[in-house]
């Protein structure tokens, strides 16, 4: 089966998932249909795994996309997220539509709107013509906006309200750096190949180095605005707190990731015509330790798990700014971070909105016992935020380490003193708040009683496997095809 | 006589960014927009090396019917829906408004000499107008304590990336030129629906109520 095929099969076959949420009466059914649309587009990423390992990086449709092992590993990532989510979201929609907080209507717009982002996420990762992934990147925020909304609370739109805001204007400085980069590509003959990826990255003496850097500094703040890195943060928090559960562990699991490898995508091109990566990784550098140090003021002072979890993820994408910005080693220890960080996210995600779901608040000053009193999912989310928070074995811990490891070899001494000091700042805020939710005296809080489904014990065991797994044995195919997705991001796509 | 033409319309760009800083009526500020809008769509013509002639008049014909008559319709439907005509007590005054936009567009000519695209850009004046309209509309989404404003100061930023666009003659393959005004437009479309869940959940289109997740 051609690529081609391939990818028009698992688009129409979502288009018709999109239709059924629409014309299915039934929310019941409604909400199980993104379950059926992930398998498919599960299904579909691991066709263009297979075609991948055969064939290499392709183009596709006379080069307007692209598969290489960077894209393909980010389509793996949300595949495997989308149908996590989408298999939580059964459990989560159920009781709110039976207890008649959610109406049909609302479902059917949750699941249209949902599997409309994963296929606009898709197209993003598949795009090599830079004017469409801009175009898919900024229709990701405006899908996914009403998303935030699914609970419909004054909250909730304020959420909705400012991440609309706070993203569209960030897309429009990644328009300017688009538009710039086609400008100090100029010198390339024909206009429509100056937008293709697999041609600037080919060409770098053709680009004009001032105006490239000055693109890519536009790239950084507009995709970064979407990627949640500090300061242009600030939608982060409230829409992930104020998200039915499945969205925000979609948002953060996946929706960051994706508008990080956009600028990923740009960082060869830059460096390539820069000549070196210098200023490419102090950019990054900055941007990481602006997240870590907005991450460690606040992380100690919030009391909501979800926005908790929000700050967590500005660390995160801080951390993986700081591995991309260390370079080497850094560079596959910062992609390996991204999708550790993505499965201990949606698992914490998971037990938070259980356990708010239980006791009727998020709040962890209110919460006490969580681990006596809702046994999985308080063990879950304890065991979720401690390897987020680094802790060893968890694979999060392992991922760090080889950034630090890779700063202190290439005598980035400051680097690695000020990682250490930021994240142990956050270790310990983290971790006060945490502990009085998770083992406090269960008399202070009475939590509601849910069955807990075998489903979601399996999703518990799964997501712990690997979040902590590749910190204790990571298989060498894993291994060799993060170092090649590396290569991508330093060197671009070699076909 | 086409580089004539193109200051006349840069200035006058510029003189609706300034109208927009000074008022608070808010069908005035769209009625300006949409004047912005319906010029700045017809930049592409005025260029000294015009793009293939049936990709120029696609390109105007659409961004004038979207920038200078879809979005101006749908907010004014906005407004009419939430029953506001004014946006009253912005964090800056009007009159300090309109000298941040006099010393923004004077600054920009400055701005634009220290920057490494300008050596390509088709006049300075042009340039020049990108960069004051992009400092303006940023000035307004922030400044500005009404919903509907802050879409305007949106649309203002957004419209400063498309002067930049054209300055650079950087055109590009048509659909993707398409694409970008379909997300503009179907962008505009959705934060006017979002005003009116803004309205219908407090009863009014300030940003006042839009705070409590700040505390």
């Amino acid at each position: 089966m051609s690529l081609e095929a391939i990818i028009t099969a698992v688009f129409i076959l979502q288009g018709a998932a999109i239709v059924s949420c629409k014309v299915l009466r039934d929310p019941r059914r409604v909400i199980a249909v993104p379950v059926v649309s992930s398998l498919i587009t599960s299904a579909g990423a691991v066709a263009l795994l297979r075609h991948l390992v055969t064939e290499g990086a392709s183009l596709i449709f006379g080069g307007t996309l692209l598969i290489d092992e960077l894209s393909l590993l980010h389509i793996l990532l949300v595949s495997f997220v989308f149908l996590c989510s989408s298999v939580y979201a059964i459990g989560y929609f159920r009781e709110r539509i039976a207890s008649g907080i959610l109406s049909r209507s609302h479902v059917q717009r949750y699941g249209i709107l949902w599997q409309m982002f994963q296929l606009l996420l898709l197209l993003v990762l598949l795009s090599n013509n830079i004017g469409l992934m801009w175009v898919a990147i900024e229709a990701t925020t405006l899908v996914s906006a009403f998303l935030i909304l699914s609970d419909s609370d004054d909250l909730s739109v304020e959420a909705m309200w400012k991440y609309l805001l706070i993203c569209s204007v960030g897309i429009v400085f990644a328009f300017m750096g688009t538009i710039l980069t086609v400008t100090a590509a100029r010198k390339m003959a024909g206009t429509d190949s100056v937008y293709l990826l697999s041609r600037l990255v080919q060409h770098p003496e053709l680009i004009d180095p001032k105006i490239m850097l000055f693109a890519f500094i536009l790239i950084v703040v507009g995709f970064g605005t979407k990627a949640g890195l500090a300061p242009m943060h600030t939608w982060l928090p409230d829409a992930h707190s104020q998200a039915p559960t499945p969205v925000s562990a979609a948002f953060s699991s996946v929706m960051l990731n994706v508008a990080l490898f956009c600028i990923l995508r740009y960082m060869p091109i830059t460096v390539a015509a820069l000549g070196n990566a210098h200023h490419v990784h102090s950019i990054l550098m900055l941007f990481g330790f602006l997240s870590l140090l907005f991450a460690a003021v606040f992380i100690p002072i919030q009391l909501d798990m979800k926005r908790f979890l929000a700050y967590c993820s500005v660390e995160h994408i801080g951390i993986i700014a700081i591995g991309l910005a260390t370079g080497g080693l850094g560079t596959f220890a910062a992609l390996l971070h991204s999708v550790n960080h993505s499965m201990a996210k949606m698992l914490s995600f998971f037990s938070a909105g259980h356990i708010g779901d239980r006791y009727g608040t998020r709040d962890m000053s209110v919460i006490r016992g969580a681990v006596e009193r809702v046994p999985v999912w308080g063990s879950a989310f304890f065991v979720a935020v401690l390897i987020l928070l680094g802790v060893a074995p968890g694979a999060v811990f392992f991922s760090e380490l080889l950034i630090l490891k890779e700063a202190f070899f290439t005598g980035k001494i400051f680097v690695v003193v000020l990682f250490m000091f930021l994240t142990l700042v956050i270790f310990v805020g983290a971790l006060r708040n945490v502990m009085h939710a998770s083992f406090g005296s269960a008399a202070a809080s009475t939590p509601r009683r849910i069955a807990v489904r075998a489903v979601d014990v399996f999703l518990v065991v799964a997501l712990l496997l690997l979040a902590i797994a590749p910190g204790i044995w990571l298989p060498d195919t894993v291994s060799v095809f993060l170092r090649k997705a590396a290569a991508i991001v330093e060197q671009g796509v070699r076909l | 006589m086409r580089f004539n033409l193109l200051a006349w319309v840069s200035l006058s760009i510029v003189i609706c960014n300034l109208y927009l800083l000074g008022t608070s009526r808010l069908p005035a500020m769209i009625r300006a927009v949409a004047v912005q809008g319906f010029l700045l769509s017809f930049l592409p013509l005025l260029l000294p090396n015009p793009a293939e002639p049936l990709h120029v008049v696609i390109m105007v014909a659409l961004s004038a019917a979207v920038k200078g008559i879809a979005i101006p319709y749908y907010l004014r439907r906005a407004i009419r829906g939430v029953r506001t005509v004014r946006d009253s007590d912005p964090s800056v005054g009007y009159t300090l408004s309109i000298a941040y936009g006099i010393f923004a567009a004077a600054l920009s000519f400055y701005v634009l000499r220290k920057i490494p695209f300008h050596s390509v850009t088709v006049s300075p004046f042009h340039a020049s107008t990108a960069i004051a309209t992009a400092a303006i509309g940023l000035f307004l989404i922030i400044t500005r304590r009404n919903v509907v404003s802050q879409v305007i100061g949106y649309l203002v930023f957004e419209n400063a990336g498309f002067i930049l666009a054209v300055s650079v003659a950087a055109f590009q393959p048509l659909f993707i030129e398409m694409g970008t005004l379909l997300d503009i437009l179907v962008g505009v479309f959705i934060m006017v629906v979002a005003i009116r869940y803004v309205h219908s959940a407090h009863n009014s289109i300030s940003i006042k109520p839009l705070e409590r997740l700040n505390r």
